[in-house]
């Protein structure tokens, strides 16, 4: 054994056995890494007027104990996070009150601790202590409890008066810091995930649904349907170790922070100009990151749309591959529309703030879980709504909507009614008053029921709208606001992202989904859209049990294949089919019925016939080459148009299918063209100036009498003269007409990821799809009577057999005839 | 000549078809790169003969049922004298700075469970497949004492007593007429027992692998392999080694990538961690995962009379720590190790490694794989300073008498004993490899990365976190 490998060895035993012993004392304390800053120094606990707690058990002001070292007046005025009483509430759906009072200093322990006790916190603010909240939230750590009589703090743990980094470890906020008031968001795997729905206090998650984990949901604890197969993690995000505040930084953090690109002269890449680490540290700007907010009590614009894209660190390009259009799909779909295809939790669907419970709490309810005694979650579909975008662009975005019926009073300018004063109206020491139970309690059994407490006929609104009035609310009435609560947490990898064409192209497309907004509407009053950048253009129904639904518009400028459908352009183009189709079977029926007669009286044409040599191979050749990519282009065309009649189709491979015989069509007419061109072919195609009304005119009407009586055919067709002239006209417009009408709106539908402008100049997909289906149709129809006309020579197949064979049997023009 | 060919149309039709046909096949082909099936590895198993109408006689011994199996299997004797299965010893190889290769294996090794065979034998080799195995002088080139039945028998009433004879009242002969090919239980009777009793020795083998459910072992589980489906066997020739008891070679290796592909994930992040992280490391997730196994023998506590219970002190064996479902430790491991050999100084005031993993960060060859550290107080030669081999089958188990047991093991050893002995700690890793959890119980990055402490990536050798700080070049 060499002396290295023995050093090595030595070195592994004695690692492990530290490693053991240390495992002993802290048995499968995983997930518990410390995340405690190790340059953090000792913290003396200053009351407000600077001077240890200890010396007169004062509450700790974060302001001057923080303040030591950070800016902490600078912190708390540039901050949406700077008041003690933080947190969420159902008030926060609701338009806000103007005065807020004080609310107490920044609880800098909240995030900047790793278990601050955010529960007792709540409980001091409960008590109305709120100079001692921020002390609270250190209760459990050891440094201070509260007695029966206050707060006693531990002098044993001081040192000179100081908190060691130990007895006070301050650390960089993790995701379990923000999940204190923002809802299910942790980073730990081993303890299973459990979510109450619809909690108020997880603001986000009870708003949404949304729940930020690296936690497989199959893991967690909830009681959900699919679970056992539900194998993704509840957010990729979270699996890959990212935390919340890699994307919500703090905006002049040097490690994030980027100069707006207006900012710098166009030739600079980069400007190493930085704040530097210490002067960040000094005044580390509390505002951060953030996207935007349709919803009441969002945070200031100032910081709106602040945050990285997904593009700023994703490339779509890669690991789309299997999409077909993948450009156009991120044009104008959000990357969160596929990749947040449901949620795992419930999410608020209305709060009605008209009426309130015996506890002073509004009506509610939930999307996404049952209304079983175990209340199963089942998640649900965020709504697809479309947004406009920083740049102007409009996308289509997951959304939840959550509708919300409160008072409003005043003339001009209606303000809601405040919780308390609607408390007052409501209730009593006793419980529900009088009045209110004499109008609401239908069966008399004292309390109200779910069903009794609704404001449903205009007396209970009156009485309250009455009571309001006494109270100094007049002209109250009620009000309803939809806001909508965009969903950008909870993402799921590729592989669990939606993937099925068929979500969307399709008659039930997820963008035409309708969504329940309430049971039912307080003495039917219909809210209101509130949606700031979302476009919340769809209208309400009332379903017949009375619940409201919200329908998404028609949108004018979307278009997708296999949902949408244009009314005009399918009549025209049916009837131009049918038409055809028709006028085919009555023709021909006659042409039957007369030869028929005929041969009964034994009339009998013997037309002198005479073998000829009529398409060449490479004309018969191009002509069924085409044959089949029509017919081809039409069913596959057709399948797009209507995936639902064809489901056992896969859409992605009609769509390649449909665009790889569109480019052999174009190419074979291309060398058609050229043949024709350089053969002098081409001449079969145009009329001559000469005698052509007139043949024109015989050839109608030898269609339209001669053709029933067996009359010889007006025009001779030789290999020179293939074409009568009102096949010329025919052909001249289908191949000057129609055929580069379809290839032109072709190309500009498919080149839409490319050159979308183009496209949209001449009306976008809204206009390019239909008008094409139009000219569909018409090919369709031309199929139709091209095939019927060859039956017109001499023998029914004789057309097509020529077309097969090359040869074909012409009647030899009456020498009289001829010139 | 095209005028008259009259089948022309056929060609056109053809051409047609190929025109358009081509090209949608190749725009619709299928571009998703497709890893090869891991049961192209996967041997069939041979049909099976019954052997009930085969078998006749009035069997007394084992060894008489093994002259019947000769009768046709007259290659399996000497196929089976020269397993490992059967000499406890492997082929020799050169240990380290040694100058002569050494063949080990049970027959001649120390570990820090029961300690060794030597003096022990009628006890120990009560799972070696041969019969009558009870001292140093045993005939290990006698066909005749080969145990087929602890492999083949399939009726479940075979069972072996001390010396690896067949214990009393089997019924010889419904045995052998159920032979078959080893099935779980076959190899569990002695693998899931190993240190004297259940999950006690490898925290990765145990009896809930007899009936396994899919979350406990994919492959047994719900693939219902056999241990025979991955430790491919030719010649009675077992694939597979234990790295606490075999040599230092890589001859018999058997490893997740003879079936599986090593970058088989579809994520190319996980595929980017397989040339540092063994698929262990991440499939599987836990250790002992059903069965606690003993994570701790201290020697030094037996012969009292205290308390007994099996899984915390018994008198003849001393006290244990057991542990269930617990995280593995985690190290640097290129497949081998050095083996602590009889008659190796020690340094009592250090633990001992007795199988020592070779790999560091910087070996090319090695990643990280999941362990099971075993830790000991075993006896050792306080004036010679190595570990002792003490007699307790029908020694100390029986008088209590330290001296008199090492005085009988240096008998049997040959190795000196100088009468004052103390008890030093020794360490063995076991690599957990089996009880493969299914993908969706596999560790996610979290479990590693992050805040979470499951690897220290300092102790391993990285600067910290190689998420952030990079990982090895």
């Amino acid at each position: 054994m060499t002396t290295r490998r023995l050093l090595g060895f030595t070195l592994i035993a004695l690692g492990a056995l530290t490693l053991l012993l240390a495992a002993r004392l802290e048995v499968r304390a995983q997930g518990g890494g410390s995340l405690a800053s190790p340059m953090h120094p000792s913290v003396t606990l200053l009351d407000a007027d600077g001077v240890s707690v200890l010396q007169r058990n004062a509450p700790i002001s974060t302001a001057k104990t923080c303040g030591t070292c950070h800016d902490t007046a600078f912190i708390m005025a540039n901050s949406a996070h700077s008041r003690a009483d933080l947190g969420f509430g159902l008030e926060r759906l609701y338009p806000p009150a103007a005065e807020q009072g004080d609310g107490g200093e920044m609880n800098c322990f909240l995030c900047h601790l790793a278990n601050p006790n955010n529960a007792a916190r709540l409980e001091a603010l409960a008590r109305d202590e709120l100079s001692w909240a921020n002390t609270a939230t250190l209760i459990g750590s050891g440094i201070v409890e509260r007695t029966a009589t206050g707060y006693r703090y531990n002098a044993e743990l001081f040192t000179d008066g100081a908190l060691s980094r130990e007895a006070l470890p301050i650390q960089d906020p993790s995701t379990a810091n923000c999940g204190l008031c923002h809802g299910a968001a942790d980073h730990q795997t081993v303890t299973p995930l459990l979510v109450s729905a619809c909690d108020i206090n997880a603001f986000n998650t009870a708003t949404t649904g949304q729940i930020f984990s690296p936690q497989r949901v199959s893991q967690s604890a909830l009681n959900l349907t699919n679970k056992a197969q539900t194998t993704r993690s509840f957010d990729i995000h979270a699996e890959r170790v990212l935390k919340c505040t890699n994307c919500h930084y703090a905006l002049n953090n040097p490690v994030y922070y980027q100069p707006h690109k207006a900012e710098s002269p166009s030739h600079l890449q980069f400007d190493p100009r930085r704040m530097d680490l210490g002067e960040y540290l000094y005044r580390p700007l509390h505002q951060f990151a953030q996207g935007s907010n349709a919803h009441y009590g969002g945070l200031p614009s100032a910081t709106e749309n602040t945050m990285r894209r997904c593009e700023s660190c994703h490339d779509a390009a890669q690991g789309h591959a299997w999409l077909p259009y993948l450009e156009r799909h991120t044009q104008v779909l959000a990357c969160e529309s596929c990749h947040i295809p449901q949620t795992f939790a419930p999410a608020l669907e209305m709060v009605d703030y008209t009426v309130l419970t015996a506890d002073g709490a509004p009506n509610q309810s939930c999307r996404g879980v049952t209304d079983s005694e175990v209340p199963l979650f089942t998640g649900y579909q965020p709504l697809l709504l479309p947004r406009t975008e920083t740049d102007g662009t409009q996308k289509v975005a997951p959304y939840n909507l959550i509708t919300t019926f409160y008072w409003a009073y005043g003339t001009a300018e209606k303000q809601a009614v405040p919780q308390s004063a609607l408390q007052s109206v409501y209730l009593t020491d006793e419980g529900y008053a009088a009045d209110v139970l004499a109008a609401f309690d239908a069966d008399r059994d004292g309390a109200l029921s779910d069903a009794e407490r609704k404001v449903d006929t205009s007396e209970k609104a009156a009485l309250i709208a009455a009571k309001l009035a006494a109270l100094g609310f007049p002209n109250a009435e009620i009000v309803g606001d939809i806001q909508p609560f965009a969903l950008s947490h909870g993402v799921a990898s590729g592989q669990w992202a939606i993937r099925e064409c068929r979500t969307c192209h399709t008659e039930d497309s997820l963008i035409s989904r309708t969504l329940t907004l309430a049971a039912y509407t307080p003495n039917g009053v219909l809210p209101s859209a509130n949606g700031g950048n979302v476009m919340l253009g769809g209208s309400l129904r009332h379903t017949s049990d009375g619940a409201l639904i919200y329908v998404p518009p028609p949108q004018a400028d979307l278009y997708v294949f296999g949902h949408h459908r244009a009314e005009w352009a399918d009549t025209l183009g049916m009837l131009a089919f049918l038409g055809v189709l028709g006028g085919v079977f009555t023709h021909g029926g006659l042409r039957f019925f007369m030869a028929r007669l005929r041969a009964k009286q034994g009339i009998k044409a013997h037309p002198s016939l005479k073998r000829v040599y009529m398409y060449s191979v490479y004309e018969r050749g191009w002509h069924w080459l085409q044959t089949a990519a029509i017919l081809l282009l039409l069913l596959s065309g057709l399948v797009i148009h209507r995936p639902d009649s064809f489901p056992i189709l896969s859409f992605a491979a009609m769509v390649v299918i449909h665009n790889v015989l569109a480019v052999i069509l174009v190419i074979n007419a291309a060398l058609a063209l050229f043949y024709h061109l350089a053969s002098g072919q081409i001449k079969q195609f145009l009329p001559e100036p000469k005698g052509f009304f007139n043949d024109s005119i015989k050839q109608a009407l030898f269609y339209l009498r001669g053709i029933f009586k067996g009359a010889p055919h007006p025009m001779q067709k030789t290999p020179q003269r293939k074409l009568n002239p009102l096949q010329q006209i025919t052909y001249l417009g289908l191949l000057n007409v129609l055929l580069p009408l379809q290839i032109i709106s072709g190309i500009l539908m498919w080149g839409i990821r490319h050159f979308p402008e183009l496209a949209a100049s001449v009306g976008g997909l809204p206009f390019l799809a239909p008008f094409h289906t139009l000219i569909a149709w018409l090919f369709a129809a031309f199929i139709i009577a091209h095939v019927y006309l060859t039956t017109t020579g001499h023998a029914p197949l004789a057309g097509i057999s020529a077309m097969i064979n090359g040869w074909e049997a012409v009647e030899q023009a009456p020498p009289q005839s001829s010139d | 000549m095209l005028q008259k060919f009259r089948y022309i149309w056929l060609i056109g039709l053809g051409v047609t078809l190929l025109i358009i046909g081509l090209p949608m096949l190749i725009a619709l082909r299928d571009t998703t790169p497709t890893t090869p099936s891991p049961w192209q590895a996967i041997r069939a198993t041979p049909q099976h003969v019954s052997h009930a109408a085969l078998i006749n006689g009035d069997f007394k011994t084992g060894s008489e049922v093994t002259r019947a199996c000769l009768t046709c299997h007259a290659e399996a004797g000497q196929q089976m004298l020269h397993s490992v299965h059967f000499t406890w010893q492997a082929e020799p190889v050169v240990f380290g700075e040694r100058d002569q290769p050494i063949g080990v294996g049970k027959i001649n090794l120390l570990n820090n469970f029961c300690i060794g065979i030597q003096s022990n034998w009628t006890g120990c080799t009560k799972c070696h497949a041969g019969y009558g195995w009870q001292d140093a002088n045993y005939d290990f080139t006698n066909v005749e004492q080969v145990d087929c039945l602890v492999c083949h028998d399939q009726s479940g009433t075979y069972l072996k007593a001390a010396a690896g004879q067949p214990a009393q009242g089997v019924d010889l002969l419904v045995a052998a007429r159920s032979v078959g090919a080893p099935t779980r239980q076959n190899c569990g009777s002695c693998h899931f027992n190993g240190g004297g009793g259940n999950a006690v020795k490898h925290g990765d083998l145990d009896e809930s692998m007899y009936f396994p459910n899919p979350t406990l072992d994919v492959h047994m589980g719900k693939l219902n392999f056999e241990c025979t489906t991955c430790h491919v066997t030719t010649d009675h020739i077992i694939g597979g080694r234990s790295l606490t008891s075999s040599a230092d070679v890589l001859t018999r290796q058997i490893g997740c990538t003879d079936c599986h592909a090593e970058n088989t994930h579809q994520d190319a992040r996980l595929n980017a961690h397989t040339d540092s992280v063994a698929c262990q490391t991440c499939h599987i997730p836990a250790a002992a995962r059903r069965n606690a196994t003993k994570m701790l023998w201290d020697w030094s506590t037996a012969g009292q009379d205290l308390a007994e219970d099996p899984h915390h002190y018994l008198k003849i064996k001393g006290s244990f720590e057991y542990e269930q479902n617990f995280v593995p430790q985690y190290f640097w491991f290129n497949g081998l190790s050095d083996r602590y050999l009889l008659g190796d100084p020690i340094d009592p005031s250090l633990p001992t490694v007795l199988n020592p993993l070779a790999g560091s960060i910087n070996d090319p060859n090695a990643k990280i794989y999941p362990f099971k550290v075993h830790l000991g107080n075993q006896p050792y030669d306080k004036v010679y300073n190595y570990l002792l081999q003490p007699n307790t089958v029908g020694g100390y188990w029986v008088h209590f008498d330290w001296d008199k047991a090492f005085v009988a093991g240096a008998q049997a050893t040959g190795l000196a004993y100088s009468g004052q002995y103390g008890f030093a700690p020794t360490v063995m890793y076991y690599m957990q490899t089996h009880q493969v959890a299914p993908k969706a119980d596999a560790l996610q990055c979290a479990d590693c990365h992050g805040e979470s402490t499951r690897l220290d990536w300092q102790a391993l050798g990285y600067m910290g976190d190689p998420l952030i700080w990079g990982g090895r070049k």
